[in-house]
């Protein structure tokens, strides 16, 4: 491996916010495993649904209408990048999920464009995950996710699903999309779970 | 954004094949278009290279690097045609 | 190293050991920093198989993560790694014959400038027409050089200017659609070969539109970048 004269590449900056093997960038990159989908705002809505009494959904508009909350993250990404101080503006998991009492122990986040991924529902609780329609004060950009997405910050990025539209709860965990090829089950950036086994 | 196409994948496929792969002819599983590698939409900027069939979004070939090793899966590609090199 | 527009250069390489290429195909170059980070990304030759050099022809991307090394930082002396050449769809050698119609949005003439050498080089007698899109006369890469192609009887070259075109501009003005493929490319019942390269949604137009004319999708190969100036 011959080094590249000049080539700085991207710098590992204050290691104590940087996870293990990423490398600070202060772009945002575009990650996309398919075509941008464009859905209607007054086609959209955001379902919680499986182990529940009855399937829970809010419109477009009642979604805006419930309580948004500030966030300022760091987000890690599983091609290598990682960015500081992110900020986003989104509904609490906690409010959603009140919502919709359960016993399941796992989430399955399902997207337009058929992307999926799962979390363990514990993950998404007790304030750290978010279902964000915001980014740096502007409505979500759909290349970034938008109408809304996913945001948990403590987990590698592709956790936080892009044009997110409900969560299915089960009792049994079940692999995403990346989960299915290979990548990490949980990731946890800080613990470098890339991939299956790591 | 914009897909690539199969034409990007043709390093990591010669790779992997040690010779061209991009004019391998499939048929896709979910609509039943004919085609070559080159022509898959491609997108290369997650965590790993996903190619689609252009005319319905079936995913065609995944391709993943991890710990040193490159992971190939095809999904939904049959009637793999290679001509001879 | 050689400067084409403000934006791009030619950077021509001594590599040891090259197995020769087909015109139409592609390097891939990986950068590898101190710490141990590497990135990769492909680029088409720009030279002859026939020629001394191979070259690459890269335009700066601002939010790129190569091309602004190799047209800022890279200095005549350094090195490289490169994996190649790659690629058999999207390659013209004169066995494939023609009639040839090249159509190529900003950066994408890279592959038809080694196809065009090759062509000359290897003493083709095939027709080739050359569709170029550009933004600007002072964007549009090759400019002395596709003077001196278009002088051989057998190759025609076209330029259409999409944002910007001099007073005296003889040539084409606005983005290709088929009324220019069909003016500058050939009839469907000549059955052409067609290589179109650019920015994705510059070769959409282009195949789409040959198809309309009633072109064979099975004789029009393509190729797509992520670059701009179309």
């Amino acid at each position: 491996m011959a080094v590249s004269r000049g080539f700085v590449g991207r710098r590992p900056a204050d290691s104590a916010r940087v996870p293990p093997g990423q490398y600070v960038t202060r772009d945002f990159p575009v990650l996309s495993a398919g075509p941008t989908p464009y859905t209607p705002l007054d086609t959209w809505d955001f379902t919680v649904r499986g182990l529940v009494n009855r399937p829970v959904s809010w419109s477009w508009q009642a979604f805006r209408a419930l309580p948004h909350e500030n966030i300022t993250v760091d987000i890690h990404c599983v091609t290598k990048w990682t960015k500081l101080d992110t900020t986003w503006s989104g509904v609490s998991l906690d409010t959603l999920l009140d919502a919709a009492p359960t016993q399941a122990s796992y989430a399955l986040a399902f997207c337009d464009g058929g992307y999926t991924t799962n979390v363990p529902l514990a993950d998404l609780r007790g304030g750290q995950a978010w279902v964000v329609d915001e980014y740096d004060g502007q409505p979500l950009d759909p290349e970034h996710g938008g109408p809304a997405r996913l945001l948990v910050p403590h987990l590698y990025f592709w956790k936080s699903a892009k044009w997110i539209r409900g969560l299915e709860l089960r009792p049994a965990d079940e692999p995403g999309f990346w989960e299915m090829f290979g990548y990490h089950n949980y990731g946890d950036p800080w613990k470098e779970q890339r991939y299956q086994g790591d | 954004m914009h897909p690539l196409d199969g034409n990007a994948m043709a390093g990591v496929m010669h790779d992997l094949f040690a010779r061209d792969m991009t004019t391998m002819g499939y048929q896709c599983t979910g609509c039943g278009k004919t085609g070559a590698v080159a022509e898959m939409a491609v997108y290369a900027s997650g965590p790993g290279t996903v190619a689609r069939c252009r005319d319905c979004d079936t995913i065609l070939l995944m391709l993943s690097e991890r710990r040193g090793m490159y992971c190939l899966d095809a999904p939904g590609m049959t009637h793999a045609i290679l001509p001879l090199a | 190293m050689t400067v084409e527009t403000p934006r791009v250069t030619t950077i021509a390489l001594a590599i040891r050991d090259w197995p020769g290429h087909r015109a139409g195909q592609h390097v891939d170059v990986r950068l590898t920093a101190p710490d141990g980070y590497q990135t990769e990304r492909s680029y088409s030759i720009a030279s002859a198989p026939e020629d001394a050099d191979v070259s690459l022809t890269v335009e700066r991307l601002d939010d790129g993560e190569v091309s602004p090394y190799l047209v800022d930082e890279l200095r005549p002396g350094d090195e490289i790694e490169l994996r190649g050449p790659v690629g058999g769809y999207f390659a013209w050698d004169n066995e494939l014959g023609g009639p040839l119609f090249l159509v190529a949005g900003g950066s994408g003439l890279v592959p038809f400038r080694s196809m065009l050498r090759h062509h000359r080089a290897s003493g083709s007698r095939v027709p080739v027409r050359l569709l170029c899109s550009a933004r600007s006369l002072e964007l549009l890469i090759y400019r002395e050089e596709l003077i001196k192609l278009a002088a051989d009887d057998l190759v025609d070259v076209s330029v259409t200017l999409t944002r910007e075109a001099p007073d005296d501009w003889r040539g084409y003005r606005g983005r290709i659609d088929p009324a220019l493929l069909s003016t500058t490319g050939w009839s469907a019942k000549e059955e052409p070969l067609t290589y179109i390269c650019g920015p994705t949604a510059f070769v959409e137009t282009a195949a789409a539109g040959l198809v309309a004319l009633g072109h064979d999708p099975g004789r029009i190969r393509t190729e797509r970048f992520g670059g701009t100036g179309v």
